[in-house]
């Protein structure tokens, strides 16, 4: 259906002829409709704010499943998505026709489904949040379609739809990714000229994804129709103006903005003096949080009244839908097959091969071992070699000779901080490597430190990754919800910063579409290095964001490809050592397994889905007419992107050697912190089961099937109580002579004691408060101890004790070690082992436990 | 049609209000819960249709004020009962599970671990914002009956359902924010509750019918508020007078050794012991009543040793009480008999846990938490409801604590002593005293506590204390502490009636008048009725209530009487150890005169406390006297009373003199001239001077004098009596006599003692 162009979205329809006369498209007339309006009004009368609230919530919707906020928790934003999607199916609720046929009905259907299925779904990516919002905005454009004041519904789908397919692009190709930084620096150079200071922001905090959201809402149905360009320029020049001002001035005011909404925030929280300045509090909000939150609504607030009263969403929609011919439906369906081909990521596949680590000199596979005690100095890349090994690899060091004399039998070839440059003999020999199908890793850090800046840079030159002389800073501490992880085979699964691990590194700078940004840190500033701030200062800068410091959409990981080779950079290392690889784990794993394998031809892959796409838009545009809008197709691309994220992806292999993995349970709500060097943290325990020759690896959603491979598991004050089937495995762990090992108190008896029950162990609800007790003439200190006892016919062994109280026993169970500490905050890093402090006692004790050294 | 939307905002508003004025999260802000009160209901008048005429709108208000006012008393005792919603930390975190965040409910906390954070959540009832919602309801439930509404019972259904529903998801929110929010002011900020509730109005209805013929007779529908107006205050507010009994009391000193009656607390005996023993209040006690001690020595409490006792006072066991023991208790409250329990904090001692062992048998028990105040972070400080005060609450008025628990009761309870804005934490057994970090987590409760309760147990009483270190001799005497000991004893002093049961059926009946009023026609017939019943109940409660009286001393007590009329000095009454005290603080010279045998009293009332004074204390003396009352503090000292002046150099009392006059004593500022030296010798020998102001006193007898013979303390003997005057009342300040809590002196603070105890001796000491 066409509709007078000149029909003012929301107001009462105008008896044109087409839509007096009902005919295929629109369905049944009006008059048939069981809507019941509310007294006084008719369907077509929709107040202002109402047509407001129909662009506006679709349109807020897609920000929000993208994540484009802030460092907002994913779950918060996904509780707001639904609530925006509740009230945007509210309102076309109102104007569904239920009265169409079976198939209309159907269709209607069918494009809601996506939105639980998108919501069940959780790729940490927030891709499927996305898919829901496009298929509900398509969804209620549809089943709104021919009633009157139903047009802002597909102008809303239609700008929805092209903000996703934008959006999807820039994480696929690094082309639109670049263009999209490209326009986000116009708009900071603009507002640098506006403010008089200089600023770099990236799309994020620049608002152009708010920007470009608002622009999509006045795009025409067929804007490659120069006629109707013309007969529209005036309003849509003067919205596309206001749009692009607008987003100007808001990045020149960015700085005060801030200020502003801190200290509105500040006001409407109304904390008490004495907690005023403490790190939660607004009064310390990290630069660009609120901006991005306040610049976006303030783009809708003004750009969309501004739109209606211009009439640049008046434009009526073409909305084929149900009218098409099956084929040209089918040509979407070979689309979206098309595209779902073309966009899976490849399967990971089993880790192969010898990794070799470039050694100048520096090299450092130290591990944490007894009497070198504070987290500061646990090691650096032990624990990495083990995993390797554990994981199918092989592993050595190499030096530039060796590199000269060619990796025959090397898969990835590993450099981490090189302090000196390479000769060109051996760049050569290296990137020949990589073309010939090796995998390259290079890792750097922050600042230059040890000079690594030209060394990394020179190496990475032909794939045009820099390491940039700044430290990469997250707006929220340890990078929580500060990340953005876009789709890649190393990447599958990860859904933000504990398994990643990333830490203070540099920033990666990306000059050629070669390169593709695999990470970034979407909520984080490029703090520039001091030089001056040398030795243990590690060349960074003051922490704080300072004007002209890149803020937002920083790169963190990089890759790409050379030859049939794979290269990934990183700006930083952390992840890789002692205490970042028991949550990194998997990451690591899939990263070198995607590194060892050679680049497969993908040629056959292409052909299919190039021919189902090629067939499919054959199919549409014969089939479905010229005056048809592309948005179907553009729908069906987003449909296939979805379809291959969802796709199944295949499990990591169980780790060789399982007896000497210590599996740290994530998944019973422990009572630990997925950080380090923070309150609740328990580094100390993971470098406690690294002392006694275990590689410790947190568990957070494997369960039974990572029991399997382990020789011990650990439990810090689960909240959750076990089920049957981790009970199971446990038993079956304490068969093989594997070892329970439960630290918990008062609160977590339940849990506990379930566990403990396997080995006639339990925590008895009797508090003993901060006590002491002597090993070995030494003083052990327990803090929030409480008593373990035995059941009846089980004679444990005492480890320690304070007067009549039990607080460390043991037993045998099936062939197995069960220990219980009746006190987990005697492993708090505070008390235990922290960054750079510990007690004696404590560690001494407890590395003796683990090893199974103590007596009777 | 009345404006659904206008009258759910002007609803929300005045919940606001009323949350403010109540003091639930946020103390000290009764003037803007006034304007939101008003506000509200100013709101709610606007919403309804023109055809609504004024006298009816007025009506709908008053009518709607009540029913706010009376919910809003149940409520603040109902939310200090129910602290949490059952299964509520098992629902929440199914929802939250469906949103992506990783919780699990533990002990009706949940712990959430979100990306990298761990917390520990509680969701209470005060963070689902309970009292915003119930407000909300019965200020519908209000309109839906003053106005009224047609259908109003499926209205008020549909509506409840929906703020309900939005309660819930907001809290569902609020926790999957929680780790990006700031805890403090998102919990307790009244702006952050108002915005927080607003997205409810999008989803109210945005019309309601006016019921076309109302039913009832305006006598009726008057005589159905005025019975709900009746009852509810009864309800609320009625506490049986009782029969006064002998007034024998006992006292356990058998359950350990913290706050014994039995410790020497005198000019010799000092530090933490002597501070925290409740001497002084077995004093007290034995000043009113037959009162005796129960020793370890004399065995476990038997049936036989309450025989012949009226109250018991069970305080901070530091030892178990044996199941015999218990019984006989529970025997002895049975029949009659007044008990009294103190307990304290975090189960300092195991205190707790010995006194739950009682207590539990009456309902009563002490959680093993901490209490402080939400907004300074502090101890909290209590002050009586201007309404509906239970009998002891109307003798005490004002109550600092020292750290309180918190007291979880069953229904059927009496709550003389509600805490407001209060957070409360979970003892940490990691740290001394067993503290928290004394500040709101978000595992912390907080809003309305129980820190004080009573129970009727057939005709005995009983009451629970949450904090026992006010009651200890360094606190004893400070405002508040001496009304609520001698308060309870004489209530528990008084055998319960089966007036008892009065509260019991105006609860009922309130019930029943509420349903009737959906009935029946509103307006101002409505308005007028239960705001005659609200008055009648206060009345009658009211008559009830004032047959409770502080006991009159057996005899003579010999009591000094710190003014707070004319003088201007801090006594600071809670464990504050702020420096700014140093100097002007005198609450150590208040416990320096218990050691004399003396018996502190604070007044607001000069010319009241010379009726039975034995000493007046004037510190810095700020206003002038009228004739009136120099010529009654003339005639005072005349008869024989002892007035003390003091004055002080950096504090000087601008009347010291115009008061001290009818005496033939001054206060004399006079500038000193010390010499200073160069550190640095200077060639030319020049000699520096440099002068400051000293005090000292003009007339009378020179006690105390400096070596350049200056008065610094002087008397004079007027008629039967005697005046002393202290030219620098630093002298005796915090600053010389150290912390009352528990320090022991020092040499010099020794000295500063010692001239405490030689002036107020001076002062009585009986002369020819």
């Amino acid at each position: 259906m066409v509709s007078d162009s000149s029909a003012q979205l929301g107001e009462a329809p105008q008896a044109t002829p087409a839509q007096q006369a009902p005919n295929e498209t629109s369905g049944a007339p009006a008059s048939g409709s069981q809507v019941s309006p509310s007294p006084g009004e008719s369907p077509g009368q929709r107040s202002s704010s109402e047509v407001l609230a129909v662009l506006a919530l679709p349109a807020a919707a897609a920000v929000v499943a993208t994540g484009l906020l802030g460092p907002w928790s994913p779950a918060f934003g996904r509780f707001c998505l639904v609530a925006l999607l509740a009230m945007q199916a509210r309102l076309a609720g109102r104007l569904i026709r239920w009265d169409r046929p079976w198939s209309a009905r159907l269709l209607t259907m069918a494009s809601l489904l996506p939105v639980p299925l998108a919501l069940a779904a959780d790729d940490g990516g927030r891709q499927t949040d996305l898919l829901a919002t496009v298929a509900l905005s398509v969804g209620c454009a549809l089943a709104t379609r021919g009633r009157p004041g139903a047009n802002g519904f597909q102008a809303a789908a239609k700008a929805v739809v092209t903000f996703a397919a934008v959006y999807l692009a820039s994480r696929h190709s690094t082309l639109v990714w670049l263009g999209l930084d490209g326009l986000a620096a116009m708009i900071s150079w603009a507002a640098s000229l506006l403010a008089g200071t200089n600023l770099h922001l990236g799309p994020t905090p620049s608002g152009l994804w708010t920007l470009l959201l608002t622009l999509a809402l006045a795009i025409p149905p067929r804007p490659w129709s120069f006629r109707q360009l013309r007969a529209r320029a005036r309003p849509l020049l003067v919205y596309l103006l206001a749009g692009v001002g607008l987003s100007i001035a808001l990045v020149a005011a960015q700085p005060r903005l801030e200020e502003l909404l801190k200290a509105a925030a500040q006001g409407i929280m109304t904390p008490p003096a004495y907690l005023l300045g403490e790190a939660d509090q607004p009064g310390n909000a990290p630069p660009g949080a609120m901006a991005t939150l306040a610049g976006t609504f303030a783009l809708l607030a003004v750009l969309l009244p501004l739109g209606k009263r211009l009439g640049v969403f008046g434009l009526t929609e073409t909305w084929p839908a149900a009218a098409l011919p099956r084929q040209a439906w089918a040509g979407v369906l070979l689309v979206a097959a098309g595209a779902g081909v073309l966009l899976t990521p490849p399967q990971a596949r089993p880790a192969t091969g010898a990794v070799a680590f470039h050694d100048d000199g520096f090299f450092d596979f130290s591990q944490p071992e007894r009497g070198r005690y504070g987290l500061i100095q646990a090691g650096l890349y032990g624990g990495l070699k083990e995993l390797l090994i554990r994981s199918g690899h092989t592993v050595r060091t190499v030096d530039s000779a060796a590199v000269r004399a060619g990796l025959t039998d090397v898969a990835v070839l590993v450099f981490i901080n090189p302090k000196h440059p390479l000769d060109p003999e051996t760049r050569e020999a290296v990137w020949k490597f990589v073309r010939a199908g090796g995998g390259l890793l290079v890792m750097g850090d922050h600042t230059d430190l040890f000079g690594i800046m030209a060394p990394l840079n020179d190496l990475l030159s032909p794939v045009g990754i820099r390491f940039e002389f700044d430290s990469a800073f997250p707006l929220r501490r340890h990078w929580q919800n500060s990340l953005e992880i876009r789709p890649h085979p190393i990447t599958a699964g990860l859904s933000g910063s504990v398994e990643t691990q990333i830490g203070t590194g540099a920033s990666l700078r990306l000059s050629s579409a070669t390169a593709r940004p695999l990470i970034l840190g979407r909520y984080a500033f490029g703090d520039y290095g001091n030089r001056l701030n040398e030795g243990q200062g590690g060349l960074l800068g003051d922490y704080r964001y300072q004007l002209g410091e890149r803020l937002g959409d920083l790169v963190l990981v990089a890759g790409a490809e050379a030859g049939e080779g794979r290269v990934i950079a990183l700006g930083d290392t952390s992840t890789f050592q002692v205490l970042g690889l028991p949550f990194a784990h998997a990451f690591i794993r899939q990263l070198f397994a995607y590194l060892a394998h050679p680049t497969p031809s993908r040629i056959w892959r292409m052909l299919a889905g190039v021919s189902l796409l090629g067939a499919g838009l054959a199919l549409w545009i014969t089939r479905a007419g010229r005056r048809s809008s592309v948005l179907p197709v553009v729908a069906a691309v987003i449909a296939g992107e979805a379809l291959a994220l969802l796709l199944p992806r295949s499990p990591l292999p169980p780790l060789a050697s399982p007896g000497s993995v210590a599996v740290v349970d994530g998944r019973l709500a422990p009572g630990f912190a997925f950080e380090f060097f923070a309150d609740h943290s328990y580094g100390g325990l993971f470098t406690a089961a690294q002392r006694a020759g275990f590689l410790p690896v947190a568990d957070r959603d494997q369960g039974p099937a990572m029991l399997d491979g382990a020789g011990m598991a650990m439990f810090l004050a689960p909240a959750r109580v076990p089920g049957a089937e981790d009970l199971a495995a446990l038993q079956r762990l304490l068969a093989r002579g594997g070892t329970l090992f439960v630290a918990a108190g008062g609160k977590e008896l339940d849990a506990a004691n379930t566990l403990l029950a396997l080995c006639g162990l339990r925590i008895e609800p009797i508090p003993l408060g901060p006590v002491q007790a002597t090993w070995k003439g030494e003083r052990l200190d327990f803090f929030d101890a409480w008593a373990v006892m035995a059941e009846e016919g089980t004679t444990p062994i005492v480890h320690a004790r304070s007067k009549d109280f039990t607080v460390v026993a043991e037993t045998s169970a099936g062939g197995g070690r069960c220990i219980a500490i009746g006190d987990h905050r005697f492993l708090d890093d505070q008390r235990f082992e922290g960054e750079k402090q510990f007690h004696p006692g404590n560690v001494r004790f407890l590395d003796a436990l683990l090893a199974g050294g103590l007596k009777p | 049609m009345i404006r659904g939307r206008t009258l759910l905002l002007g609803i929300l508003l005045s919940a606001v209000g009323w949350q403010l004025w109540f003091g639930e999260t946020f103390s000290g802000m009764s003037a803007a819960g006034l304007a939101g009160i008003t506000l509200g209901l100013g709101a709610v008048a606007a919403s309804l249709p023109s055809s609504v005429g004024l006298a009816r709108r007025a009506a709908a208000i008053l009518f709607v004020l009540a029913i706010q006012f009376l919910t809003a008393h149940t409520l603040e005792l109902q939310l200090a009962l129910w602290k949490d919603l059952p299964g509520g930390a098992e629902l929440l975190s199914a929802m939250a599970h469906a949103f992506g965040l990783d919780s699990a409910p533990r002990g009706g906390n949940l712990v959430v671990h979100d990306g990298n954070l761990l917390l520990e959540y509680r969701p209470s009832l005060t963070r689902m914002s309970a009292f915003i919602l119930v407000m909300m309801l019965a200020g519908l439930a209000g309109t839906a009956v003053a106005v009224p509404l047609a259908r109003a019972r499926a209205v008020l259904l549909r509506w409840g359902a929906l703020l309900c529903g939005y309660a819930l998801l907001r809290t569902l929110g609020l926790l999957l924010a929680r780790a990006d929010l700031p805890v403090q002011g998102v919990e307790v900020g009244p702006w952050f509750t108002l915005l927080s509730w607003l997205p409810a109005l999008v989803l109210a209805p945005s019309s309601i019918e006016l019921k076309a013929q109302p039913l009832g007779t305006p006598f009726a529908t008057a005589s159905a508020a005025m019975a709900l107006g009746l009852c509810w205050t009864l309800a609320i507010s009625w506490e049986d007078p009782g029969r006064p009994k002998q007034g024998r009391v006992m006292v356990d000193d058998s359950h350990g050794d913290w706050e014994r009656t039995d410790l020497p607390f005198d000019t010799k005996e000092f530090g933490r012991r002597a501070a925290y023993s409740y001497g002084n209040l077995y004093d007290l006690l034995g000043w009113h009543y037959d009162v005796r001690r129960w020793t370890r020595e004399q065995g476990p409490i038997t049936p036989a040793a309450l025989d012949g006792v009226d109250v018991l006072v069970l305080k901070t066991p530091t030892t178990a009480f044996q199941p015999q023991e218990v019984d006989a208790i529970e025997a002895f409250v049975h029949r009659g008999g007044g008990l009294f329990m103190i307990g304290d904090h975090t189960d300092l001692f195991g205190m707790t846990t010995y006194l739950n062992e009682v207590s539990s048998r009456f309902g009563l028990r002490l959680r093993s938490d901490d209490t402080f105040d939400l907004v300074t972070g502090s101890t909290t400080r209590w002050t009586a409801p201007r309404w509906g005060a239970h009998p002891i609450a109307r003798l005490v008025k004002e109550f600092e604590f020292e750290t309180s628990a918190t007291i979880v009761a069953s229904a059927g309870i009496q709550a003389p002593i509600i805490g407001t804005a209060l957070g409360s934490e979970e003892a940490d057994y990691n740290n001394p005293g067993f503290f928290g970090n004394i500040k709101l987590d978000p595992s912390d409760g907080l809003g309305f506590f129980l820190q004080f309760a009573t129970r009727h147990v057939g005709p005995g009483r009983v009451a629970l204390s949450s904090d026992s270190t006010p009651f200890s001799n360094f606190s004893l005497f400070f405002p508040g502490r001496r009304e609520l000991v001698l308060a309870t004893v004489q209530y528990l002093n008084r055998e319960s009636t089966p007036l008892r049961l009065v509260s019991w059926l105006a609860t009922l009946g309130a019930l029943l008048a509420l349903s009737a009023s959906f009935w029946l026609r509103g307006g101002m017939a409505a308005a007028g009725g239960i705001l005659a019943g609200v008055s009648l109940g206060t009345a009658v409660t009211t008559l009830a209530a004032s047959s409770l009286t502080l006991p009159t001393p057996k005899a003579q007590i010999p009591t000094v009487v710190f003014d707070l009329d004319i003088s201007k000095a801090p006594f600071p009454p809670g464990l504050i150890t702020d420096a700014q005290y140093d100097m002007h603080g005198f609450d150590t010279l208040v416990v320096a005169t218990q050691r004399l045998g003396l018996m502190p009293v604070f007044s607001h009332d000069l010319r009241q406390s010379l009726q039975t004074a034995s000493v007046v204390v004037l510190v810095h003396p700020s206003r002038r006297l009228s004739t009136q009352e120099q010529e009654e503090l003339v005639r005072y000292v005349s008869r024989g009373g002892r007035l003390l002046v003091m004055d002080g150099l950096l504090e000087p009392g601008s009347e010291t003199n115009s008061v001290l006059a009818p005496f033939g004593l001054s206060v004399v500022r006079q500038p000193v001239r010390p010499t200073a030296e160069r550190v640095t010798p200077d060639a030319e020998g020049k000699v520096y001077r440099f002068t400051r102001p000293i005090h000292s006193v003009a007339g009378g007898f020179p006690v105390l004098m400096d070596e350049e013979g200056r008065a610094l303390y002087a008397e004079a003997d007027i008629g039967q009596g005697r005046v002393g005057v202290l030219a620098e009342s630093a002298t005796v300040g915090r600053g010389a006599l150290g912390n009352r809590f528990y320090d022991s002196p020092n040499a010099e603070q020794q000295e500063s003692y010692n001239t405490v105890f030689l002036i107020f001796r001076q002062l009585l000491e009986k002369r020819p």
